[in-house]
């Protein structure tokens, strides 16, 4: 018998060794091993537990380079204690970490195809390794667009790296707030609408859409009515994950576990009670 | 002639009771508790309710005197073996998080779980897989599951409110287990088939006494689980055993039933088969060591789907729908096995005196069975 019963339970120790608020009550942390016991590499789209000693655990997707796996970087929102005290840490302290978990983006399944990429609000913190990756090996595929949408132009994250993605010339991006403010030019109104303006290639699209549960589905419906098929459109789901490995049924959805049968789901896997709003 | 099988008294049984302790086993097994047969330590056969038996209706309990002297008169309480193989608070690991070293529990004694009935057989078959025959299992469960002795009882008596007989899980025992007993009343005293199901079984009653059992016995005693199945107080409707998709979201039963739910988490914690849990973290004054332990927790519970400031399922009438959808249909996607083995604790001990199969009953009038499987449901 296994000599650590609860090998999958126990963090792995890091160390805090970059922080920066990227937004009103949003902190990018970034953090690197300590010592050989090294959480595993991740795919775009996983998630980690990550655990304040004395506070609690709480899923966080990874939102760093999935070519550098020794450098996780997490988006937190301070919303709750864990969230509280993840946004307190500061460059050298100590945070435990459980994972990865879950089933990634499927971007092998884009290899060849047009890819869109479209975030909503916190969104774009699990779908931007995916859109590293895409980048990074950017022949691959054929059309990319990034495509993300924020309640207000300070609201939208990774402000610098959207200009350099614009800046390029092989990817489409887009962002919409829903109010302007300050000096934005851009497009204001859903992200949906910058997803109903893409021009429809005759061969395959896969759509990647991560965000608010009313926007994914609005986008969702959308792709549906012009004839993308369910099972090349995925979204990513947010639950009260606690294990991560499926055993402790906090984050079910109908006959789901979302820590291991997701977070990535494509619209085929979860059926008419995701599109229905149904949880 | 079987084999297998052999007629004993109850001094057989006695002595059985002490083989198991000498062998090293921690012995459990139904005992009286307060007002009711739950589960604790057994020596001997004076801890276990002879002459006992309970009234059971839905929101009811009451413990009887019977007017014989039978050993295992009796039917379920609140507890099962869940409570042993997969207990209500499991201590994870204790870590120092200033030199973040970690130790383990040392692993405990093998269980003889002692009395388990049908239902109960049926209910660590679920168990197993969900928690032990996954992509990742619970090895602390597994461990104790591995070593555990399994005593089974068939019933001769059941109550108001079992349906294993709908759910082909009982009252007759056909394996799963160690150790197996049938119990006949004769007028003064009880006698028993004691049957063989594994080696370790036969280990423990080699020249234990009694007598190999004739056809004649093994008639006589299959009519005792028949008995229990005459009295059985309810029934799952038929074509819930087959089906997967769950009962329309819409279905306005969901309320009625919602508004007559306490959410009080009874039915989780007495289904022999309910494994949610949350990681609870307690952190030692002073040594600033940190106790992981995972604790039983309910769908029922507001906390349990908490999601980005708020829980996903808001009002009860979503908890009851998570529950039972589940429990009944979603199950089957995930493991293969409905997740209800038809014990009726659920009923029991619901202070609202919720019937599930009632429910179920209602939710599936006005509500046809959709063509199956569903698009987008059922299969992995």
């Amino acid at each position: 018998m296994s000599a650590q019963p609860f090998g999958s339970m126990v963090p792995r120790p890091t160390r805090v060794v970059d922080r920066v608020e990227v937004g009103p009550d949003l902190v990018d942390l970034t953090v690197e091993p300590e010592g050989p016991n090294a959480p595993p590499p991740f795919e775009p789209g996983q998630f980690d537990m990550l655990f304040v000693p004395g506070v609690g655990e709480v899923p966080i997707s990874v939102s760093g380079h999935p070519d550098e796996p020794d450098r996780r970087v997490y988006t937190v929102r301070r919303v709750g204690s864990v969230t509280r005290a993840l946004g307190a840490l500061r460059r050298g302290d100590r945070l435990g970490v459980r994972g990865p978990f879950g089933r990634p983006w499927p971007l092998d399944l884009a290899v060849g195809k047009t890819l869109w990429l479209v975030a909503g609000g916190l969104g774009c913190a699990p779908i931007r390794p995916a859109i590293l990756r895409t980048l990074a090996h950017r022949t691959r595929f054929r059309d990319v667009a990034i495509l993300v949408g924020a309640r207000s132009p300070e609201d939208l994250l990774y402000r610098a790296e959207l200009a350099r993605w614009r800046a390029r010339s092989d990817v489409e991006v887009q962002a919409t707030v829903d109010r302007a403010s300050g000096n934005w030019q851009g497009p204001v109104g859903l992200v949906t609408e910058l997803v109903d303006r893409l021009r429809r290639p005759d061969d395959g699209v896969i759509a990647l859409l991560c965000g608010p549960e009313a926007m994914m589905r609005a986008t969702a419906r959308g792709l549906l009515r012009d004839g993308l098929s369910a099972s090349s459109i995925f979204v990513s789901l947010e639950r009260n994950m606690k294990c991560g490995v499926g055993l402790c049924g906090h984050c079910q959805l109908g006959p789901h576990f979302v820590c291991k049968d997701g977070p990535v789901f494509s619209i085929e896997d979860l059926g008419d009670r995701f599109l229905g709003g149904v949880s | 002639m079987d084999a297998d099988a052999s007629v004993i008294a109850p001094t057989h049984v006695s002595e059985l009771i002490q083989r198991i302790r000498r062998a090293g086993f921690e012995l459990v097994g139904p005992r009286i508790s307060g007002k009711a047969i739950a589960w604790g330590p057994i020596e001997s056969e004076r801890d276990l309710p002879i002459g006992w038996t309970e009234t059971q209706e839905a929101g009811t309990y009451r413990l009887q005197r019977r007017d014989d002297d039978r050993w295992f008169g009796f039917t379920v309480g609140p507890d099962s073996a869940k409570r042993f193989l997969f207990p209500p608070v499991e201590p994870c690991f204790r870590l120092d998080p200033q030199r973040w070293s970690v130790e383990f529990p040392d692993p405990a004694r093998p269980l003889a779980l002692f009395g388990l009935r049908g239902c109960d057989l049926a209910a660590i078959r679920v168990q197993d897989r969900v928690l032990a025959e996954g992509t990742v299992a619970d090895a602390r469960y597994r461990e104790r599951r591995q070593t555990a002795l399994r005593v089974a009882v068939e019933c001769s008596d059941a109550a108001a409110t079992c349906f294993c007989d709908s759910m082909g899980t009982g009252p007759a025992v056909g394996g799963d287990f160690d150790l197996c007993l049938t119990e006949r009343w004769t007028g003064s005293e009880s006698t028993f088939l004691l049957r063989v199901g594994t080696a370790r079984g036969r280990e423990l009653i080699r020249d234990l006494g009694g007598r190999p059992a004739q056809a004649r016995d093994l008639e006589a005693f299959r009519r005792e689980p028949q008995r229990a199945r005459a009295h059985m107080g309810r029934s799952m409707p038929p074509g819930v055993l087959a089906r997967r998709v769950p009962p329309s979201p819409d279905h306005p039963r969901w309320n009625t039933v919602g508004d007559r739910c306490f959410a009080c988490g009874n039915c989780t914690s007495v289904c022999p088969t309910c494994f949610c849990t949350t990681p609870h973290d307690e952190t030692e004054f002073g040594s600033k060591g940190i106790e992981r332990l995972r604790v039983w927790d309910s769908c029922f519970s507001r906390d349990f789907s908490y999601v980005s400031g708020r829980p996903q399922w808001e009002d009860v009438a979503s908890r009851y729908r998570q529950w039972l959808g589940h429990k009944l249909f979603d199950w089957k996607a995930q493991f293969g096995t409905s997740g209800c083995v038809g014990c009726g604790r659920c009923i029991t001990w619901c202070p609202a005196g919720i019937d599930l199969t009632e429910e179920v009953r209602a939710l599936a009038a006005g509500d046809p069975a959709p063509a199956e499987p569903a698009p987008g449901f059922g299969g992995k």
